[in-house]
């Protein structure tokens, strides 16, 4: 069974093969350690010259990324820890995702920006938050997010070689080692508990999944997460079916920002109960945006809830973190409250 | 003091690395049985960032090997034992589950459910394979009627399960009115239209008034609907009357003509419509709030999705896909494994021989794709 990390691996390689305007960046990211998470193994042996290893300077790399952009590379830059991002945030907020609109459409900032979020390894406040959220909804930036299915590496090649725009691509340090779910009709060893109906990339949004219960009842809740939180989403449902008799649909959307509200809304306007989980803090997180773009696209009854990340500094210590972050007893409670209305 | 030696040790999976419990099982050094001194290698451990060998850290015969080479352990994981004679039995690993009966092959059953039927002595080899059975399955099966019928969390006391209202009393609607008539399963209480006056009445059923009366009807306990729009014209208008329903906290079951054929390995959601001899076959797929009309043959492996539109006599060979909300009109006929896009209209007596975009229209009698001229 592939995992994410190998999938990402490969769609790395697979972009550095088709386009010689390709060039990966970062820090550590040379054979043989090949990476902190190893995302880059092999890719400096195989493509000598084309894989870089910079400074300790995530300013300097995404600032230098974006020249290079401006001047027709189409580089990947990889920040080790998501918690860096706040570093680049000038550069990409203020520079690369605005020179298209201020400098005429000519200009173009093909720059990918990857960076593992989330917690559970006990490193610490600074080393384990979630905080894509400080970017979304930034004009000119699109935040993607692969999850357990389909195909992260796929995502990742596309958002390098056909995105134009700059894009925050947003990876997740316990996802990398879960194994790909087979996803779609007819995938081989298909998930014999839940069914996986793929939404294929439209104009400007990637991929989205919807999982249900395969043949049980009608849904009654709709689920949305996506990354890491949607493999805990997935237990959820599983065990609220098989515990409880509550049969959920999941909607696990690949992108970010902008956010597509028409899955959630599909799903939503059938149960009337949307649950979102996050690991990213509560307060004016994604779910958020997901809950009031519901409300405004459906009217009449919606009850919501979100599941997240308490809104206080992340624990270091491995008990007292697990009891700020969602796990799958936390989304279960959520849902049966929701459900129980 | 001395304290008698252990009969055996249990060895446990270290923590390898900081902050990475994990470790994949590489291979047994030490085989079952097999005399250890301090210091010998029992096993080879492999996390994400290195390779190490467990040592044993006493002496004995290595009993109860628990995880085998390629599995996936824990920190604080049994491994095995080292004991003191090599005739040591080990504890019997525990069952995870407690249930002593064995479940036929295949049957996926919740908790609730399972419980019930042990509870009751079923034989389990009743339940169906292939859905997932839950406790009012059990209950039918056990032939005790079932408290409630679908969906237990909207129900309150005195919410009539077998009271169905009709919304929009057209010409689809009224064609609704006899199918409910026909079967066992409802009976039609009233229509909501607010093209109509209240107190007419429509084939029999009475109109109770436009959406405004929607919240009275559900405050009597009537909590089915079924739509009767059938948004021809324009297919918003049919979701706008489900989203309205569903606003107002009514459910809509699926509604099948008793002349109707639909196999069983087809899934039915709730919403959708299946008319007068039309037939669905075998593990197709219909998608919520979607008609098949008087007469369509939609036959095997066909998906179609949300609040698609059926036409009286529509032909759909094997493996069709239809995108949400598409018309696809009379007598229209579909080549095996053609995919039709969302939105899209086909019109009446097209031959479909090709995929068709979202959003396209096919000429009424036309062929799709058109014929190149030469």
């Amino acid at each position: 069974m592939t995992k994410v990390l190998d999938s990402l691996n490969s769609g790395l390689r697979q972009c550095l093969a088709a386009d010689e305007r390709v060039v990966v960046m970062g820090e550590d990211i040379l054979d043989p350690y090949g990476g902190a998470f190893k995302v880059t193994k092999g890719l400096s042996t195989e493509f000598p010259g084309r894989v870089l290893t910079t400074p300790v300077s995530e300013a300097g790399i995404v600032g230098v990324a974006t020249g290079m952009a401006l001047r027709g590379f189409r580089p990947v830059v990889e920040i080790m820890f998501g918690d860096f991002t706040t570093l680049v945030a000038d550069q990409l907020v203020n520079h690369a995702s605005k020179f298209a609109a201020m400098y005429g459409h000519d200009v173009k900032v093909p720059l990918v920006v990857r960076t593992p979020m989330g917690g559970r390894r006990g490193y610490g406040p600074t080393h384990s938050q979630t905080l894509e959220k400080l970017f979304l909804g930034i004009p000119g930036l699109r935040v993607v997010a692969p999850a357990a299915l389909g195909d992260p590496g796929a995502l990742l090649a596309s958002a390098v070689l056909d995105d134009d725009g700059p894009v925050l691509f947003v990876e997740n340090k316990v996802l990398y080692n879960c194994e790909l779910h087979p996803s779609g009709p007819g995938a081989p060893d298909a998930d014999e508990d839940l069914e996986c109906t793929i939404r294929a990339a439209t104009a400007g949004h990637p991929p989205s999944y919807r999982l249900t219960v395969r043949h049980g009842e009608e849904a009654a809740l709709t689920m949305a997460a996506y990354g890491y939180m949607a493999e805990l989403a997935r237990q959820a449902v599983l065990r609220l079916a098989y515990e409880l008799e509550i049969f959920a649909e999941l909607v696990v959307p690949t992108g970010l920002s902008p956010h597509d509200a028409i899955p959630v809304a599909d799903s939503a306007r059938r149960t009337r109960k949307l649950l979102v989980v996050e690991e990213g803090t509560r307060s004016l997180g994604w779910g958020a945006e997901v809950v009031a773009r519901a409300v405004e696209d459906l009217g009449g009854a919606l009850s919501a809830r979100r599941v997240a990340a308490d809104d206080i500094v992340l624990p270091a210590a491995a008990p007292a973190e697990a009891a700020v972050l969602p796990d799958v007893d936390r989304i279960m409670k959520a849902a049966q409250e929701l459900h129980g209305r | 003091m001395t304290v008698p030696a252990a009969e055996a040790t249990p060895v446990m999976v270290p923590m390898l690395n900081p902050n990475e419990p994990e470790a994949v099982v590489v291979e047994h050094t030490a085989a079952e049985g097999q005399l250890v001194s301090v210091g010998d290698v029992l096993c080879v451990l492999e996390t994400s960032k290195s390779t190490e060998e467990l040592a044993a850290e006493a002496e004995g015969f290595v009993i109860g090997w628990r995880a085998a080479p390629g599995e996936l352990v824990n920190a604080g994981d049994l491994l095995c034992y080292l004991a003191t004679s090599p005739d040591w039995a080990a504890p019997p690993v525990p069952e995870s589950s407690p249930g002593s009966d064995v479940l036929p092959e295949g049957l996926r059953i919740s908790q609730p459910a399972l419980a019930l039927a042990r509870d009751r002595g079923l034989d389990m080899n009743r339940l169906p394979i292939g859905p997932m059975v839950t406790v009012s399955m059990v209950q039918s099966a056990l032939g005790e009627p079932a408290a409630v019928s679908g969906d237990a969390t909207d129900r309150e006391a005195g919410d009539d399960p077998t009271a169905l209202l009709l919304y929009g009393g057209g010409g689809h609607g009224k064609t609704l009115i006899e199918l409910v008539r026909r079967g066992a399963a409802h009976h039609l209480v009233g229509v909501v239209d607010s093209g109509l006056e209240p107190g007419d009445m429509v084939l029999g059923v009475p109109v109770v008034g436009g959406d405004e009366a929607l919240a009275a009807v559900r405050d009597r306990g009537v909590v089915l609907a079924v739509n009767g729009v059938g948004g021809i014209a324009r297919v918003g208008d049919r979701v706008a009357a489900f989203d309205r329903l569903s606003a107002a906290g009514f459910r809509c079951p699926a509604v099948v003509h008793e002349s109707a054929v639909v196999e069983p390995s087809v899934q039915l959601p709730s919403g959708c419509q299946v008319l007068a001899h039309a037939y669905v076959g075998s593990d197709s797929r219909i998608g919520f709030g979607s008609i098949v009309n008087t007469g369509v043959v939609v036959s095997h492996d066909c998906v179609l999705e949300e609040y698609v539109n059926l036409s009286p006599g529509a032909l759909l060979a094997g493996g069709v896909r239809v995108g949400a909300m598409t018309l696809v009109g009379m007598g229209v006929t579909v080549n095996l494994g053609v995919s039709i896009g969302r939105k899209a209209r086909v019109g009446n007596s097209a031959v479909v021989k090709a995929d068709v975009p979202d959003g396209q229209v096919v000429a009424a009698g036309s062929v799709w794709p058109a014929p190149n001229r030469r």
